[in-house]
C-alpha cells in the first residue's frame, strides 16, 4: 500500500498506475532487491503485504484499484493550495475494518456480559499492547528458560553429570584439547615453542590418562564448573587485595620517611624562595597582574611564630598550609631584579585606577567584573597573593625596603623613600600595608601608648623582616626566629604586666559584645584600638580556618561596640571611633558577605525602631547619635557611589525615610536631621546623586528656624512639603544675639540628649541655622552641575532673600549673604548654559514610521494558521482537536450502538428462528401423531 | 460572666460575701414569683437592678436576668396582655405589671450606656430577645421597642467596643430587617435632633460619631432583591415569601412531572384557582412589607446617610466618609444626585479632602451627568506641594490618569500638568517619583505635541523659564514653551529605580504605554524591604579607599 499511495499523488493514467504498482509488488517485471531502498531494508520494513503469495498481492492490488470501492466527493469550488480532507475514501473497507474490530472487542464483551468467571490470561505480555508478538514470544521463551535453569538436580541436560562418550571409562567430553593447549601456552611460555611438549603428549594423547587426575593439572583437564570458577575469582581478588595493602603500607612508610626528611629540605627550599617576577618593562600582562597586588593583609607572618605554641594542638593545619604553599610555589625560576621606585609607583597607580574604574562601572550600574580585568574579590585575592609583593631578585633582606617603598607609593609621591625609612619606626608600622591609618591614629594618642606600640612592634615585626609578606612561606630559619619571638613574647608579657596600663596581649576572640566589654573592663576608651588591633592580629583569617568564623562574629561585636561607644561615651571619642571604623573597614574587606549581613541586620533593627517610634508618636523618631555613627561607619565600609548596593541602598532609603517622615519636634531632631544630611552629602560626594529629601529637610529647617512670622505658608516659595501641625515652635527668638561673640558649631554629641534647656535654646537654634546654611552651601556645590539647578535652588534663593530682610547675628548674616551670592551666580550660570544648549533628550535618529504593508507569506497555505498571537493559536488548535476528538468519539459511539443493535437484532432473529424451528418440529411431530391417530381411527372405522 | 466585673468583685473583698447573699436572695425572689401572690417581689428585683442602690455589677447582672426570666414567663402566659376590663382586680394587676415591665425595659436601655461592658452586652441581648418575642407575639415588628433601643445606642455615651461589636455583628449586619429598621430609626432620630436644634454641638458630634462608627462597618447592604434573606423576626408574611422564593425553582419541575405522568385530569380546577390566588397575594405581600423590598432598604439607607452628613462632622469622619463614599455609599443610594452638593463642596475644600472627594465626584460626573465647571482648573490646583506626600497619593494618581486619558484634551493643558508634576517630583519621595515618571511618559505618548517639552529644536534656549508655577489656570501657564529639566535631574536620583526609570525620556519612545498599576502603592518602607531582602548574587562590593577622618561638627 505504501507504494501505491505514492503513485496516487503523482497521477498518470489508471493503466500506468496499475503497471507501476504491479512492478512494485514484484508481480510483474524484474525482481531485485535494489528496488527497495537500502534504508528500508536496513530498517527491516517488510517488503509488501502478502509478499509470499502472488495471489495475495494481486488481491490487494485489485482492491486498491477497484473503482467501486473508492468514493470521491466533488468539491463545489476548487481552491488552490487547499487540502480538503475526506474527499476520497474507501467507506466499504473502513466499515468492514470497523465491523471486524467491533466483533473482536464489543461483541466479545456483549457475549460475556453477565457472565462471571472465565480464564484469566496471565501469560507474559499478553495484555501489553506495546510488545510485538515476536518480542512477546522471546520474553516467554527466556522466562521459561530461567524457570528451567533453577531446577537442575535431576536434569539430564546438566553439564555436571553428563552422559556421553567415554574412553577407558573417562568422559571424552571433559577432554577438550583446545582448552588444554590454551592453558599450557598461557602457563609456561618459556618452554620451547612450536612443538608440543612431551608432557602434553603424554597427558593429552590417547592412552595417557594416568596423570590427568593428579594435582594441579586436574583443573586444566576438564572445563571448570561454575563453583570452581567463582572460587578462583575470589581467590584472585583476595590476592590482589593483599598486594594492594602491601603496596599501601610501603607507601606509608616511604611517606613517613619523607616527612622526616622534609624538614631538612624545607629550609633549602625556602631560602631559594623562588618566585619569579617578570619585569614590568617586559610585558604588559605581568604588569597587570602586578597591578592587582593585594592590599592583602600580611601581619599573619610576623605572628606565626607567636602563635605556634597555641597551635600545636592542630598540627595538621600546619601541614596543610605547607602543602598549599608548595602548590602555589613556582619552582626553579630565575629571580628578578628589584623593581625601581617608578615601577612600583606605576603599579600602585594602576591598581588605584583599576579600582576607580570598577567603582565607576558600579556607579553606572554595570557589573564591575565584566570589565576585562578580574578584580573579583575572591579569585582576585588569590591571584594577588600569588603575584604580589613577592620577593624579588636578590632579596635576602630588602623585603623590608620594599614594604616601605609600597608604603611610599601609597602615601603619595610627596614623601621620599628616605623619609619613610627614617621615620618608619616612629610610627606603628606593624601592619605595614593595610594599617597605616592606624599609625596615624596612634600618633594622635598619647606618648605612653606609643612606647608600648614600639615594643609591640619590635616583637611582632622582627620575624617579618625576613619573610615574604603574602605568601606565608615558612622560613627555614623560622625555628630560630620563633624562639626569639617566644622569648620576646615572654619578655613583653612581663613588661606589660609591669606597665601602668595592662592591656593583655592575647585574648579569646570575643563572640559577644559582653565578652568584649569584659576584656575592655578597666581600660581607657582609647585602648580599644589597641585591643582590636591585637585581636585582629591574633585571629587573622589566614592563620587558621576557624579564625574566619571568629572574625565573622567579631565584626558584629565591633560594630556593636562602635554603637556602644557612640551612645555611652561623652565627649565623643572621635579618634577612637574613626580608628574603630577603620578596623571595621579592614575586617569587612576580608569578610564582605559577613560584614554586609551584620550591617543589614543593624539596618533592619534601626528601621524597625524608627517605624515603631513614628507609629507611637512619642519621642524623637530620628536616628540617634548611635545610629548616625553606624550609618557613617557603613558609608565608610561600603562604596556609596554604586548605583545599587545591597547594603548602601537600604541605608540610603532608611535615611531618606527618616528625613522625610520623622516629625520635627525639637532642636535635637533638627540637629539629627542635619547630621543625616551631612551623611547624605558624604555618601553622594562622589556620585553626586540627587537627594530631594535632604534639600527638603534643609529648607524645612530654614522655615522652622526663621524668626516668627517670617514665613507664611501661603507664600512659601518652593514645592517642599511643610507640615503645619507643629506643636513646638522652633523659631529663633533673638536673631541678633549680641551677647555671644561667635556662634558655635553644632557637634554630634550635643544631640545625644533628648531635651534642651530653654535658656540655651536660642543659641542652639542659631548654631543649627548656621549648620543648615553650611550644609546648603555644600549641597549647592554638590549639585552645581545638575540640569534642573534653577528649579531646585531658585525657591531657596527666594527664601534666603526673604530671610535677609531681618537683621541677623553677624556670622549668620555673612553666611547668608555668601550663600545668596553663590545661589545667584549659580542660577545665572545655569540659565546662561540653557540658552546655549536647550534641552534635547531625544537627539537620536527619529523612530521610523510603522509600515502597515500586508505581510506576505511565501508559500501560503490555506490549512496553516497564521495567527501571530501564539497563545490564541495554540488555544484554537487545542479547541479544534477537542472538537475533532469529540466528533470522532461520538461517531464511534454511534457506530457501536448501531452495531450492538444489529447484533441484538441478529440474536433475536436467531432466537425467533430457533423458536420457529422448534415449534415447527413440535408441530410436525404433533401433526404426524395426529395423522397417525386419524389414520388408525380411519382404519378402525373400516 | 465578663472579666471586668469579676475584677471589681475581687477588689472589694467584703462584697463577695454580700454578693453571695444577694444572689441567694435574688434566686429566692425569682422562685417566689412563680406564685402570683408574691408579685410585689418584682419591685425588689427592680430595685436591685438600679445602680443607684446596688453598685455591684454582678448583682445587677443576676437581677436583670432573673427579671428577664420572670417577665418572659408572664408574657408567654399572657399576663401582660391588655386587660379586657381595666377596672377589675386582675386588670389592675396586669396594668401594674405592664408598667413594671416598661420600667424594666427602660432600665435595660439605661444599662446600655453603663460603664461596664459586661452589663451592656447582656442588656442588649435581653432587649433584642424581648423585641423578638414581642414582635412574634404581635405579628409585626415591635418598632415601639426597637426605636428606643436604637435611640439608646446612637446617643450612647459609653459606646464600648464589645457592645458595638455585638450590636453590629449579631444584629445589624446579620439581619436584613434589623438593619432596615436601624437605618430608618437612626435617620429619624438624626433629622429630628437637627430640626429641633436643641442639642449642643458637642452632643451632635457624639451622635455623628456613634452613628458613623456603626454605619461605617455595615457591609451587608444588599444589591439584589434576592439577597434579602436573613430576618431577625420571621413574620408569617415573610415566612411565606421566603417559602415561595425557595419553592420557585422546584414548582415548575413538579408541573412538568405531572405533565409527563399524564395526570392532568386529576388536578382539580379549584386547586389551580388557589394557586393563582396565592400568586396574586404574594405580589400584594411584596407590596405590603417594605422589609422585603430592596427599594425600601435603599431609601432607608439613603435617608440615614444624608441625615448623618447633615450633622456637624469631625474631619476624621469627614475623610473616612469620603474614603468609603464611592464604593460603599454611592452604589446603594436611591438618588446619588443628593450627594452632588456635598461632594462639590468637599472638592472645593482643597487639600486631601478634595483628593478624596474626587472619587465620588468622578462617579457622579461619569454616571449621573454632573457638570462641574472648571474641573481641570480645580484638578490642576490640587497638585500642590503636599499632594506627593499624602497617603492617598496612589488613589489620586489613578483618578488623574483617568481624567487625563483623553487624547482630545488641549496640549497646553497637558503640558501644564506635565510641567507641574515634574516640578513637584523635585521634592517628591521616590515612591511618588516612581509614579510621576511613567505618568509623564504616558502623557507624552498620548500628546506628541508635548514632546517639545523634552526636546527643543531651537538653536537657542530661553534663559527664563516661560512656565509660571504660581499661575492657577493651567491654560495660561505657558508650559508648552518650557523644558523639562527636572526629568534630567531625576535621572540622577539617589534611588536606582527612579534614576533608571527617568532615563526612559532620553531613549526612543518605543513603548506604547506604561501600566501605572505597577508603580502605584509604593512607600519608603516597601522600598526598604525589597532592597534589604534582595538576594545577593555575589559578594557585596567594598570601598577601596581607606576611611578618612570624619566630620563630627557642623
Amino acid at each position: 500500500m505504501p507504494a501505491t499511495k505514492k503513485q496516487q499523488g503523482s497521477g498518470g493514467s489508471a493503466l500506468k498506475r496499475l503497471r507501476k504498482s504491479l512492478t512494485a509488488a514484484g508481480v510483474v517485471g524484474q525482481q531485485s532487491k535494489a528496488s527497495r531502498s537500502r534504508k528500508d531494508r536496513k530498517r527491516g520494513v517488510p517488503t509488501e503485504v502478502g509478499k509470499n503469495s502472488t495471489a495475495d498481492k494481486l488481491s490487494v492490488i485489485r482492491d486498491e484499484f477497484n473503482p467501486f470501492e473508492i468514493k470521491t466527493e466533488r468539491t463545489k469550488f476548487d481552491v488552490l493550495n487547499r487540502k480538503v480532507k475526506g474527499t476520497g475514501g474507501k467507506p466499504a473497507l473502513n466499515k468492514q475494518i470497523g465491523e471486524e474490530n467491533r466483533k473482536k472487542t464489543l461483541l466479545m464483551e456483549m457475549k460475556n456480559k453477565g457472565h462471571v468467571g472465565g480464564i484469566v490470561d496471565k501469560r507474559f505480555g499478553e495484555n501489553n499492547p506495546q510488545l510485538t508478538p515476536e518480542e512477546r514470544m522471546l520474553e516467554r521463551f527466556t522466562k521459561e528458560k530461567q524457570k528451567n535453569a533453577k531446577a537442575s538436580m535431576f536434569n539430564l541436560d546438566d553439564d555436571d553429570d553428563e552422559m556421553g562418550l567415554t574412553h577407558y571409562g573417562q568422559s571424552l567430553a571433559e577432554m577438550d584439547d583446545f582448552d588444554d593447549t590454551g592453558l599450557r601456552l598461557s602457563d609456561d611460555e618459556d618452554g620451547p615453542g612450536g612443538q608440543l611438549d612431551r608432557n602434553v603428549v603424554s597427558q593429552m594423547h590417547f592412552g595417557g590418562f594416568e596423570d590427568s587426575k593428579s594435582g594441579e593439572n586436574e583443573e586444566s583437564d576438564r572445563p571448570k564448573s561454575r563453583a570452581e570458577v567463582m572460587k578462583e575469582i575470589i581467590m584472585k581478588s583476595k590476592l590482589y587485595k593483599q598486594e594492594r595493602q602491601a603496596a599501601k603500607e610501603e607507601d606509608e612508610t616511604m611517606r613517613e620517611d619523607l616527612d622526616e626528611d622534609f624538614k631538612d629540605i624545607q629550609a633549602l627550599l625556602n631560602t631559594q624562595s623562588t618566585k619569579r617576577k617578570p619585569l614590568v618593562s617586559q610585558s604588559a600582562l605581568f604588569s597587570r597582574t602586578e597591578a592587582e597586588k593585594p592590599e592583602a593583609p600580611n601581619e599573619e607572618e610576623k605572628d606565626e611564630e607567636e602563635k605556634e605554641d597555641e597551635k600545636k594542638t592542630n598540627k595538621y593545619s600546619d601541614y596543610d598550609m605547607l602543602v598549599q604553599e608548595l602548590v602555589h610555589d613556582k619552582r626553579a625560576m630565575a629571580t628578578d631584579r628589584t623593581k625601581t621606585e617608578e615601577e612600583i609607583a606605576l603599579e600602585e597607580k594602576e591598581k588605584l585606577e583599576k579600582a576607580e574604574r570598577a567603582r565607576k562601572r558600579r556607579m553606572e550600574g554595570l557589573d564591575s567584573e565584566s570589565e576585562d580585568e578580574d578584580n573579583k574579590r575572591g579569585r582576585g585575592r588569590k591571584r594577588q597573593r600569588k603575584g604580589a609583593n613577592a620577593p624579588q631578585g636578590d632579596d635576602l633582606d630588602d623585603d623590608y625596603l620594599e614594604d616601605l617603598e609600597e608604603e611610599a607609593s601609597k602615601l603619595g609621591k610627596g614623601l621620599t623613600l628616605e623619609d619613610i625609612q627614617n621615620g618608619a619606626l616612629d610610627e606603628d608600622e606593624e601592619d605595614s600595608e593595610i594599617e597605616d591609618e592606624e599609625g596615624s591614629d596612634e600618633e594622635g594618642s598619647d606618648e605612653e601608648e606609643e612606647d608600648e606600640d614600639f615594643s609591640d612592634l619590635e616583637n611582632d615585626e622582627i620575624p617579618e623582616f625576613g619573610e615574604d609578606d603574602d605568601d606565608m612561606n615558612e622560613f627555614g630559619t623560622s625555628g630560630v626566629i620563633k624562639k626569639i619571638a617566644k622569648g620576646k613574647g615572654k619578655q613583653t608579657k612581663g613588661t606589660a604586666s609591669g606597665a601602668k596600663r595592662e592591656i593583655p596581649y592575647t585574648f579569646e576572640c570575643p563572640s559577644t559584645h559582653e565578652e568584649f566589654l569584659e576584656i575592655l573592663n578597666g581600660l581607657d576608651v582609647e585602648d580599644v584600638t589597641t585591643v582590636v588591633k591585637r585581636i585582629r592580629v591574633l585571629y587573622h583569617v589566614k592563620l587558621g580556618p576557624e579564625n574566619k568564623a571568629k572574625l565573622s562574629t567579631f565584626i558584629g561585636v565591633l560594630v556593636d561596640h562602635i554603637a556602644y561607644v557612640a551612645s555611652t561615651t561623652t565627649p565623643l571619642p572621635h579618634k577612637t571611633l574613626e580608628s574603630l571604623i577603620a578596623h571595621t573597614f579592614e575586617i569587612a574587606k576580608q569578610l564582605p558577605t559577613v560584614a554586609a549581613d551584620v550591617f543589614v541586620t543593624k539596618l533592619k533593627e534601626m528601621h524597625g525602631t524608627m517605624g515603631k517610634k513614628m507609629y507611637q508618636k512619642q519621642g524623637s523618631a530620628f536616628p540617634d547619635v548611635e545610629d548616625i555613627t553606624l550609618l557613617r561607619c557603613l558609608g565608610k565600609v561600603f562604596p556609596t557611589s554604586d548605583l545599587t548596593h545591597p547594603v548602601v541602598t537600604p541605608a540610603i532609603l532608611y535615611m531618606s525615610q527618616a528625613l522625610a517622615l520623622c516629625r520635627v519636634q525639637s532642636e535635637i531632631d533638627i540637629g539629627r536631621g542635619l547630621f543625616l544630611c551631612l551623611l547624605f552629602h558624604e555618601y553622594q560626594s562622589f556620585a553626586k546623586r540627587f537627594v530631594p529629601e535632604a534639600l527638603n529637610f534643609l529648607q524645612q529647617s530654614l522655615v522652622f528656624l526663621a524668626p516668627n512670622n517670617l514665613f507664611n505658608n501661603q507664600e512659601l516659595p518652593g514645592t517642599f512639603p511643610i507640615s503645619n501641625n507643629n506643636d513646638v515652635s522652633l523659631h529663633i527668638q533673638d536673631p541678633i544675639t549680641e551677647e555671644s561673640e561667635e556662634i558655635p558649631s553644632i557637634t554630634l554629641e550635643q544631640l545625644g540628649i533628648e531635651t534642651v534647656d530653654d535658656d540655651e535654646s536660642n543659641l542652639l537654634r542659631l548654631s543649627l541655622l548656621q549648620g543648615v546654611i553650611r550644609l546648603l552651601t555644600r549641597y549647592l556645590q554638590l549639585y552645581a552641575s545638575t540640569p534642573a539647578l534653577v528649579e531646585v535652588f531658585e525657591p531657596l534663593h527666594n527664601i534666603i532673600t526673604h530671610m535677609l530682610t531681618v537683621s541677623w547675628h553677624k556670622d549668620i548674616e555673612e553666611q547668608l549673604n555668601t550663600l545668596q551670592d553663590r545661589l545667584k551666580r549659580q542660577i545665572k550660570f545655569c540659565k546662561d548654559k540653557r540658552t546655549k544648549t536647550p534641552l534635547r533628550m531625544q537627539s537620536h535618529r527619529p523612530i521610523p514610521i510603522a509600515q502597515h504593508l500586508p505581510k506576505f507569506e511565501q508559500g501560503y497555505s490555506y490549512d496553516k494558521h497564521y495567527d501571530p498571537d501564539r497563545e490564541r493559536s495554540e488555544y484554537n488548535k487545542i479547541q479544534a482537536q477537542i472538537k475533532k476528538e469529540k466528533k470522532g468519539a461520538m461517531r464511534e459511539l454511534r457506530k457501536d450502538n448501531a452495531f450492538m443493535a444489529r447484533e441484538k437484532a441478529k440474536e433475536r432473529k436467531q432466537k425467533d428462528a430457533d423458536y420457529d424451528k422448534y415449534v415447527k418440529g413440535v408441530m410436525t411431530i404433533l401433526e404426524s401423531d395426529q395423522a397417525e391417530k386419524k389414520r388408525q381411527e380411519r382404519e378402525k372405522r373400516r | 460572666m465578663p472579666q471586668p466585673a469579676k475584677k471589681r468583685k475581687t477588689s472589694s473583698g467584703s462584697s463577695v460575701v454580700d454578693f453571695k447573699e444577694t444572689r441567694q436572695k435574688i434566686r429566692s425572689l425569682e422562685a417566689s414569683l412563680s406564685d402570683k401572690a408574691n408579685l410585689n417581689n418584682v419591685v425588689q428585683l427592680m430595685d436591685l437592678t438600679s445602680s443607684s442602690k446596688t453598685t455591684n455589677a454582678q448583682v445587677i447582672h443576676a437581677a436583670m436576668h432573673a427579671l428577664h426570666r420572670v417577665f418572659s414567663r408572664f408574657m408567654t402566659n399572657g399576663d401582660l396582655n391588655p386587660p379586657n376590663d381595666p377596672s377589675s382586680a386582675t386588670g389592675k394587676v396586669t396594668l401594674w405589671l405592664t408598667s413594671q415591665f416598661t420600667s424594666y425595659l427602660k432600665r435595660l436601655r439605661q444599662l446600655l450606656s453603663d460603664q461596664e461592658p459586661g452589663l451592656q452586652v447582656p442588656a442588649l441581648k435581653i432587649l433584642m430577645t424581648l423585641v423578638k418575642t414581642q414582635s412574634e407575639y404581635a405579628n409585626k415588628m415591635a418598632n415601639d421597642q426597637l426605636q428606643p433601643i436604637v435611640y439608646a445606642m446612637v446617643w450612647n455615651k459609653n459606646l464600648s467596643a464589645p457592645l458595638h461589636k455585638e450590636w453590629i455583628e449579631k444584629y445589624v449586619n446579620a439581619y436584613d430587617d434589623v438593619r432596615y429598621h436601624f437605618y430608618r430609626h437612626a435617620a429619624d432620630i438624626m433629622t429630628k435632633t437637627v430640626e429641633k436644634g436643641e442639642k449642643k454641638n458637642e452632643e451632635l458630634r457624639r451622635l455623628a460619631q456613634n452613628v458613623f462608627s456603626m454605619v461605617e462597618v455595615i457591609y451587608s447592604m444588599p444589591t439584589e432583591p434576592s439577597e434579602l434573606d436573613e430576618f431577625f423576626i420571621e413574620l408569617p408574611e415573610i415566612k411565606k415569601a421566603m417559602a415561595l422564593k425557595n419553592k420557585n425553582g422546584g414548582g415548575e419541575e413538579e408541573d412538568e412531572d405531572s405533565m409527563l405522568l399524564g395526570d392532568e385530569g386529576l388536578v382539580s380546577e379549584e386547586e389551580e384557582e388557589e394557586d393563582t390566588k396565592e400568586k396574586v397575594s404574594k405580589k400584594k405581600d411584596r407590596k405590603k412589607t417594605p422589609v422585603l423590598q430592596l427599594d425600601h432598604h435603599r431609601r432607608a439607607f439613603q435617608s440615614c446617610w444624608i441625615a448623618l452628613l447633615k450633622l456637624p462632622l469631625t474631619e476624621e469622619i469627614y475623610k473616612k466618609t469620603l474614603l468609603i463614599l464611592h464604593k460603599r455609599i454611592l452604589p446603594h443610594l436611591r438618588e446619588p444626585r443628593f450627594l452632588m452638593d456635598f461632594l462639590t463642596d468637599s472638592y472645593n475644600v482643597g487639600g486631601s479632602v478634595s483628593l478624596l472627594a474626587l472619587n465620588g465626584l468622578f462617579i457622579l460626573i461619569t454616571e449621573y451627568n454632573l457638570d462641574y465647571p472648571d474641573f481641570y482648573r480645580k484638578l490642576y490646583t490640587l497638585l500642590d506641594r503636599d499632594v506627593m506626600h499624602v497617603k492617598y497619593r496612589s488613589r489620586f494618581f489613578r483618578l488623574l490618569d483617568v481624567f487625563l486619558s483623553s487624547t482630545l484634551l488641549p496640549a497646553n493643558l497637558i503640558a501644564a500638568f506635565i510641567k507641574r508634576l515634574a516640578r513637584l517630583s523635585l521634592t517628591a519621595p521616590p515612591a511618588a517619583s516612581v509614579i510621576i515618571i511613567p505618568f509623564i511618559y504616558n502623557l507624552l505618548r498620548r500628546h506628541p505635541i508635548c514632546m517639545k517639552l523634552i526636546h527643543k529644536n531651537d538653536a537657542v534656549g530661553e534663559a527664563e523659564d516661560p512656565y509660571d508655577f504660581n499661575e492657577q489656570n493651567p491654560y495660561e501657564t505657558k508650559a508648552l514653551d518650557s523644558s523639562l529639566w527636572e526629568l534630567q535631574t531625576l535621572s540622577q536620583h539617589f534611588y536606582a529605580n527612579v534614576s533608571t526609570l527617568a532615563k526612559i525620556f532620553s531613549e526612543k519612545f518605543l513603548k506604547p504605554k506604561y501600566n501605572l498599576e505597577d508603580f502605584m502603592d509604593h512607600t519608603y518602607s516597601t522600598f526598604f524591604k525589597t532592597e534589604i531582602e534582595r538576594k545577593r548574587k555575589k559578594e557585596p562590593a567594598m570601598a577601596f579607599e581607606k576611611p578618612e577622618s570624619c566630620e563630627w561638627t557642623l
